[in-house]
């Protein structure tokens, strides 16, 4: 029996370990030659490579709003600062982590307005956003966004469900939407609302509480509409200015009011808005209806201290 | 006849005012207790059951009411049973139970299956109510239960005083789904104990709260995330432990849960002294000098006692300062209704259904005692800033004051010292017009816009 050497031990370990590196070397050469894990990609790469693999994605992704450019000519400030939101926005400009990256909340909040915007405040007072945010450390953001792999859903969960780049598909457009183009009919988003929500609820709830969010929705029009109506009234009674006394610094800017007061009142309309979509009791309420039933009262009233106004100027 | 000799006799023993008001009491008593249980016997609920019928969402909400079973798929089942099909089915939820410790309940004890809360005959299942729990859990049951005693606000009368509210009952229902699903607190654990994990270290952490407890009239959120501990909370909960109880020495720094139910007893209201600052209270009363104790008692398992006392004292102030606004505010609004000056008066806008008096005396709504908490639509503008200045602004400086949020309290009754300053300067033009009206012989009809409109007419005739 040979005796056991420690120096032949340490020798033919050496030689195990270094053919061990160098085989998975060789074995990652050839792809890493292509694919490379940290290389930098521009938007323009990304296309040359999925628009053949993933073809669908890409095309959904045309579909979206995500891809829609802004008008450059527009300088308004509501068009400051944005960009299309291309394939390396949300995924980063290299293959690290693309997906895991591209999943978590943190990447929609950039662009859509910050933790404290109504369409980001609205989720994360939801009982989804919640409970998403005492999770925040526990979450796998590498599984697929689909069959219930997240203990709450997440923006790209519902939105993004399943690879569905199309975010259209998933948003109810509403009265103010400003995005006009191919809107989604309301049983196509009740079809894709109840193939991501049954993953945890029962069909009959999600049914009842789409139908309630469209009766809920449906009286926030109707306030907007009530209000829409004097507003409307108040204008056109403008043009017949010349049957009319001319109206004073008072009067004006009670005219002004009206029109703040209804520019107010659009955002409270959104308020319910987001609160319905978004299942956040506290937009649906505080934020929303009784912010409407206000702005109407306030409405109400400034142009009934207008009409008597301008009534006490005829007697005159 | 003997009798009525008997009663003759009891009738010329006693004079007529002990015996008139007996007979009166004996008759009323009875009586009055069988309209209240008719008045909850309508196809609604609560005292108004009558006036109005539910949406269809009041179903999960309110489910001791509401609640009806799916039939759509038949027979009785085991628990096991209900997890092989809804790994299928319903996949979240079962994740969530596999997680829960109703799944692992450990200490020999037994699993908690679907069937025990949900009954197991698929035709007549049932949502879970606190009773349901209660099976398990009674000693949070009767402490929660308990709460009712402590008064409103409080989550165990959440529901049902929503029910009875006047706007309640007014408005269409689908509009009001939104309260009841907050004020569903106090029909269902899982406001808090998120299904079906029901995870007692979730429902510790402050977020658990803020679904219902944000917003204008309570900033619970804002206010506490502002504060010394709220600050100390976002930098460091994520580390702590949550599995602890909320005992002293267990957390670094107090969240909604640690100071608000002690040792985790799940009285919520039972410390509450300026409830919520929506009346005006005597801080001084004997109870409340009780609940100062414990609430000291609390502090100072971090503070002196002495300056937890100081700081009691700061709300105090502060609760003064901002009812010396308002009372203002409404001595303003009560000589304008005097006057005959809010326009529309009571009687041009539409009334509440529950309210036969509105009709027949039409009245104004000032102060809480007034039933004010309803007076945020169908009223006048000047109404409506002081509802704002009272439930919005005001409340906020309160909750500024209660959490150690200094830079609110300041915000807050600035704007309490704006909205009083607007609201007079409003009246004086109210009275302006008024004047130069009567001068030029002008009576001011309401237009016909206070009474109908899209959503005014629907509301008429959706409540």
């Amino acid at each position: 029996m040979r005796a056991f050497s420690w120096k032949e031990a340490l020798w033919k370990t050496g030689i195990t370990l270094m053919a061990f590196f160098y085989s998975t070397l060789l074995i990652s050469a050839p792809q890493s030659a292509e694919f490379e894990l940290n290389q930098i990609y521009l938007n323009s790469d990304c296309l040359l490579c999925h628009e053949k693999n993933n073809a669908q994605i890409i095309r959904a992704w045309h579909d979206s709003s995500h891809s829609d450019k802004f008008d450059s000519s527009n300088n308004s400030l509501e068009n400051a600062g944005k960009s299309i939101a291309d394939c390396v926005q949300c995924h980063g400009a290299s293959h690290k982590n693309a997906l895991a990256k591209s999943r978590s909340n943190s990447v929609c909040i950039t662009c859509h307005g910050g933790s404290k915007a109504p369409v980001v405040h609205s989720y994360s007072t939801s009982k989804h956003g919640v409970i998403m945010t005492i999770r925040k450390n526990r979450i796998d953001w590498n599984k697929p966004l689909k069959s219930a792999n997240y203990r709450v859903p997440g923006c790209a969960y519902c939105h993004l469900y399943n690879t569905e780049h199309n975010t259209k598909k998933s948003i109810r457009p509403n009265k103010l939407s400003s995005n006009n183009a191919k809107k989604i009919s309301s049983k196509e988003l009740q079809r894709q609302t109840l193939s991501v929500c049954s993953n945890c609820h029962a069909p009959r709830y999600i049914r009842r509480l789409f139908e309630n969010g469209e009766r809920m929705l449906l009286i926030a029009d109707k306030k907007l509409n009530e209000a829409q109506v004097l507003v409307g009234n108040f204008i056109t009674d403008q043009v017949n200015q010349s049957q009319k006394p001319a109206e004073d610094n008072d009067m004006s800017i009670d005219r002004e009011a009206i029109k703040n007061q209804f520019y107010k009142m659009q955002k409270h309309y959104k308020n319910v808005y987001l609160g319905v979509v978004h299942q956040s009791p506290d937009y649906q309420w505080w934020h929303g209806q009784p912010a409407l039933d206000g702005d109407l009262i306030k409405i109400k009233a400034l142009v009934s201290k207008y009409q008597r106004k301008n009534n006490l100027k005829k007697v005159k | 006849m003997e009798k009525i000799k008997h009663l003759k006799f009891l009738m010329d023993r006693w004079p007529a005012y002990v015996w008139f008001p007996f007979i009166i009491a004996l008759i009323s008593v009875p009586l009055g207790f069988y309209y209240v249980n008719w008045s909850q016997d309508g196809i609604g609920a609560g005292l108004y059951s009558h006036e109005w019928a539910p949406d269809d969402m009041f179903a999960y909400w309110s489910p001791d009411d509401f609640y009806q079973s799916v039939d759509t798929v038949k027979g009785k089942f085991t628990g096991k049973q209900c997890i092989q099909c809804h790994e299928a089915l319903t996949p979240g939820i079962v994740n969530d139970w596999k997680n829960s410790s109703h799944s692992k309940p450990g200490n020999n004890k037994k699993v908690v299956y679907c069937t025990e809360c949900h009954g197991n005959d698929h035709e007549a299942l049932h949502l879970p109510t606190p009773d349901v729990c209660e099976t398990c859990h009674q000693q949070q049951h009767e402490q929660f239960m308990d709460e009712k005693r402590f008064g409103f606000p409080s989550h165990a009368l959440a529901m049902e005083r929503a029910l009875d509210a006047s706007h309640f009952v007014d408005k269409p229902k689908a509009e009001v789904t939104s309260c009841i699903q907050c004020h569903s607190v106090a029909t269902k654990c899982d406001s808090c104990h998120s299904r079906h994990e029901f995870s007692a270290a979730e429902a510790r952490r402050p977020e658990a709260c803020i679904t219902c407890h944000s917003g204008p009239p309570h900033p619970d959120d804002e206010s506490y995330f502002a504060s010394a501990h709220g600050k100390i909370y976002l930098q460091e909960g994520d580390d702590w432990d949550w599995s602890k109880p909320l005992t002293k020495g267990n957390y670094k720094a107090p969240t909604c849960a640690y100071c608000h139910m002690d040792n985790g007893q799940h009285q919520v209201a039972n410390k509450s002294i300026w409830k919520f600052g929506i009346k005006q209270i005597n801080p001084q009363t004997s109870s409340n000098e009780v609940k100062r104790n414990q609430w000291v008692e609390r502090c100072s398992e971090c503070h002196e006692p002495d300056w937890s006392r100081e700081q009691l004292k700061v709300i105090d102030m502060e609760r003064k300062q901002a009812w010396d606004k308002l009372n203002q505010a409404e001595r303003l609004l009560r000589s304008l209704r005097s006057d005959g000056l809010l326009f529309p008066a009571a009687g041009d806008r539409p009334a509440y259904p529950n309210s036969t008096m509105d009709k027949i005396f039409p009245r104004e709504r000032i102060g809480f005692f007034d039933g004010q908490a309803s007076a945020f639509y169908n009223v006048s503008a000047i109404e409506r800033e002081y509802f704002e200045m009272w439930y919005f602004d005001n409340l906020s400086a309160y909750k500024g004051a209660a959490h150690g949020d200094f830079s609110r309290v300041k915000k807050s009754h600035q704007a309490l010292a704006n909205d009083l300053q607007r609201l007079n300067h409003q009246a004086d033009k109210i009275r302006q017009l008024n004047t130069l009206e009567k001068k030029a012989g002008i009576h001011p009809t309401p237009e016909p816009f206070w009474n109908t409109g899209d959503y005014t007419d629907f509301n008429r005739e959706n409540n």
